[in-house]
């Protein structure tokens, strides 16, 4: 037989079984999420944010406030732990087991009044300027700190969370209330510069200062589109602002500053 | 103040070396880059190998889970593809183990006929009778065009087993090739043998 024509047969066999479109993309990252966070990808999101809502310093009840302009963000360092793999840095600290854990039912939907009152602090939101379309509202009462938790896990605060669609994007903000005087601390990954995780990986995080106020921002590359979003309102909210994509920081800011 | 368009959000990773540089440093965004670069020429590895779309698809996503886990191993130095596809191939061999051999490569005759449609036929016909192992060698060696040494290299076997495996999958594709189609016609490969170099 044609080793040529063998060749091209055995190529074309692949070809037209396996047709260009076909992909596992989908399986391996959901896969890769589920490892990570222990479960489906969309509450891994959730569960890592509300974490990182939760990494903000909860101190005890003092309640004196800037007047005005967000809370000052310190960045927490943690050592990237390179013995485990490749992801394996720390999570952020802090994070007790939120409502939407493993075996927990995700919380259903509300009306941002209802969760106006259940969270008890003015929930915060996108301004009519930004064109932002809200999508649905979600409201996670408070947790306490499950009989078993590792020492020095917090309770999980009331979280309101509000999905917008913006400029063809996804904006996802989780507002917590944190009645303490100290700054938003958000943990850090500290391997050659301050990176924190997302839900699309790990990116550069920077505190950026807009107007006076103060916001952690992660972007997908130092000086690039921005993911992820973090900061604390002179009112104690600590908000968390993730786009489904990521976007340009004018876009960011756009939204960040116009809610209220 | 439109978005970026995706293909331009996600630049920044999409070559495989940043790809790569992105995972070792723990940025799963890597492993998207190296999935999307690699998954389609990795399925149609593991279809060689397993004969089946659906295996494949688990082989595939199981091989790029180990590239994840073992990424730190990996010697940027060197080149990737070898290192990856050694992964997929081993993976399938291990699926093939768990795969219905009956079944394999019976999607071949599921497609639309075209006009090479015998020859795919019997080349899925002749493919099927061998080893998983030589049907990784033949994968290797003809579609992702390896020569003997990178093969066994891949396969870490010593280049006498590699260039013996290839010979015997060879023989054993000829003697099926060389048999009447379930038509009792000549196969279009036999009738395009010109005398050059013989499978």
């Amino acid at each position: 037989m044609d080793e040529h024509a063998f060749k091209r047969a055995f190529v074309d066999l692949l070809e037209q079984t396996t047709p260009a479109d076909a992909q596992v993309l989908d399986r391996v990252m959901s896969r890769v999420a589920a490892r990570r966070g222990g479960f489906s990808s969309r509450s891994r999101r959730r569960v890592l944010l509300a974490a990182l809502a939760a990494a903000a310093t909860f101190a005890t009840a003092g309640t004196v406030f800037a007047a005005t302009g967000n809370f000052p963000i310190r960045l927490n360092l943690v050592p990237f732990r390179s013995d485990g793999g490749p992801v394996t840095a720390k999570q952020p600290t802090g994070g007790s087991a939120p409502s939407n854990a493993p075996g927990k039912a995700e919380p259903a939907s509300t009306t941002l009044a209802a969760a106006n009152a259940s969270f008890g602090h003015h929930v915060l939101t996108s301004g009519a300027s930004t064109g932002a379309q809200l999508q649905a509202v979600y409201f996670s009462p408070a947790q306490p700190v499950p009989a078993g938790a590792k020492p020095g896990q917090q309770p999980t605060p009331a979280t309101v969370s509000i999905r917008y669609s913006y400029l063809g994007t996804t904006a996802t903000v989780w507002e917590t209330f944190d009645p303490s005087s100290a700054p938003l601390s958000v943990d850090a990954i500290d391997q050659g510069g301050p990176l924190s995780k997302t839900s699309l990986g790990l990116g550069p995080i920077d505190i950026e200062t807009v107007s006076g106020s103060s916001y952690a921002v992660v972007r997908t590359t130092a000086g690039g589109p921005v993911e992820l979003m973090a900061w604390k309102t002179a009112d104690g909210i600590v908000i968390y602002l993730e786009f489904s994509s990521p976007v340009s920081a004018s876009t960011a800011f756009a939204f960040a500053t116009a809610m209220g | 103040m439109k978005p970026l368009p995706g293909a331009i959000r996600r630049s920044c990773v999409e070559d495989q070396a940043e790809g790569i540089a992105a995972l070792q440093r723990g940025d799963i965004r890597g492993l998207a880059a190296l999935v999307n670069i690699h998954q389609l020429k990795a399925l149609r590895t593991a279809f060689g190998i397993l004969g089946s779309r659906s295996a494949a698809e688990d082989a595939v996503a199981d091989s790029f889970i180990k590239v994840f886990d073992k990424i730190h191993t990996f010697d940027r130095s060197r080149p990737f593809e070898p290192w990856l596809y050694r992964l997929v191939v081993n993976t399938a061999i291990d699926h093939s183990r768990l795969a219905r051999r009956e079944s394999a490569f019976a999607e071949a005759t599921d497609e639309v006929m075209t006009v090479d449609f015998d020859l795919r036929l019997e080349v899925a016909a002749a493919i099927k009778v061998l080893s998983p192992q030589e049907r990784a060698v033949i994968v290797l060696r003809y579609y992702l065009d390896f020569d003997e040494k990178a093969v066994s290299e891949i396969l870490q076997t010593p280049i006498g087993t590699t260039k013996s495996r290839l010979h015997r999958a060879r023989e054993r594709l000829r003697d099926e090739l060389s048999q009447p189609n379930l038509c009792g016609s000549v196969s279009p490969l036999k009738e395009r043998d010109l005398g050059r170099t013989r499978v």
